[in-house]
């Protein structure tokens, strides 16, 4: 990596005891997308903060410390958001949404949730799927369809992903939302209905067979 | 040869591509696709030919999505008639693609096997592309 990316890295990301980690923010006087572009073309991104219990904040901060973050923990984790401004503040957020450039990927604006540990939120949290279904060793393709799922708990009781099992699931057999178990104090505000994870008959190859 | 069932209006204006694509940019159903570089309009042949170099490469197994549908009609006027006397008629469908959309999805097989089946998929296509895989970053 660069020696200037590395420098600003360590300016905007440290990383404290407790695995909890710090991401630096500045303050920004100006809104629009003119100041946006220019934010951008100097290697940093707009973002902003908003919650129950303050005013939405415009900020600046760093796109790779954001993707560092993502590559360390999971988008639910808390982040301790220290900003610089008069006066500097301390929040303790999660990253509610992320815009990417539909061309190249790269991180464009990011939102920051202010939470709080005593009020409940609702937070998507990534599905991951464990085992191997036994339609799948039979030739099947196991499809997930879905791989957020919405939940709504005190911010303490947010689990890093949901793990479920489809080890038990033959060809055209399906896992439903209804399906999974949490522990107390969590509830799923989707659909109960909609399926989590299929396991499909293997496509045959169309061509050969109209040639045929 | 994919085409709409019945549409409302029988032919279209020709509109233009600004911008990029504000909708099917990331993948949803695969961990392999095909994403548009840039603009263009996308026929029904060119479409079912991508379609037919992914299968056939890919044999038996893995699944396909078709991320995009021709749902344009294109006019033509006769060869050599004069000018005038109204609209040609409809002599195809294209999909109108911009920048970072999604053409096509693969899940099911090996990387090395998505790769190559869409390494194909894309000489059919007549916009640059590159091929995408799932990443952290996306939500």
């Amino acid at each position: 990596m660069h020696l200037f990316w590395v420098r600003l890295l360590s300016i905007f990301v440290k990383e404290i005891p407790m695995n909890e980690l710090v991401l630096k923010a500045k303050t920004r006087e100006v809104t629009g997308k003119g100041i946006s572009r220019k934010i951008r073309r100097q290697g940093m991104i707009p973002a902003i903060l908003y919650g129950p219990s303050t005013k939405p904040i415009p900020l600046i901060t760093s796109p790779q410390a954001i993707e560092r973050i993502l590559r360390l923990k999971k988008v639910t984790s808390f982040l301790d958001l220290e900003i610089e401004g008069n006066p500097p503040r301390k929040e303790k957020v999660i990253i509610k949404d992320i815009d990417l450039h539909p061309v190249t990927s790269k991180i464009l604006h990011v939102d920051f949730y202010q939470i709080s540990m005593d009020k409940e939120i609702t937070v998507e949290v990534p599905i991951v799927l464990i085992g191997r279904p036994k339609g799948v060793e039979k030739g099947g393709i196991l499809e997930q369809n879905k791989r957020v799922l919405a939940i709504s708990c005190l911010p303490h009781l947010v689990p890093e992903s949901i793990e479920v099992d489809v080890s038990g699931l033959e060809a055209g057999d399906s896992i439903h939302i209804k399906d999974i178990s949490l522990r107390d104090g969590i509830k799923i505000v989707e659909n109960p209905q909609i399926p989590i994870a299929t396991v499909v008959v293997a496509e045959k190859e169309e061509g050969e067979a109209e040639e045929s | 040869m994919l085409a709409p069932k019945k549409v409302k209006y029988r032919k279209r204006q020709t509109g233009r591509m600004k911008g990029m694509a504000c909708r099917g940019s990331t993948l949803v159903f695969g961990d392999y696709g095909i994403k548009a570089l840039s603009c263009g309009y996308l026929t029904a042949h060119q479409i079912e030919a991508a379609r037919v170099a992914i299968t056939r490469h890919l044999k038996r197994g893995g699944k396909v999505w078709i991320r995009v549908f021709p749902d344009k009609p294109i006019t033509k006027k006769p060869a050599e008639s004069r000018m005038g006397k109204g609209k040609g008629s409809v002599e195809g469908w294209v999909a109108v693609i911009k920048p970072g959309r999604i053409l096509y999805e693969i899940k099911g097989v090996s990387e090395e096997l998505a790769l190559e089946a869409l390494r194909l998929a894309s000489y059919k296509l007549p916009m640059s592309t590159k091929i995408v895989r799932r990443s952290s970053i996306e939500l």
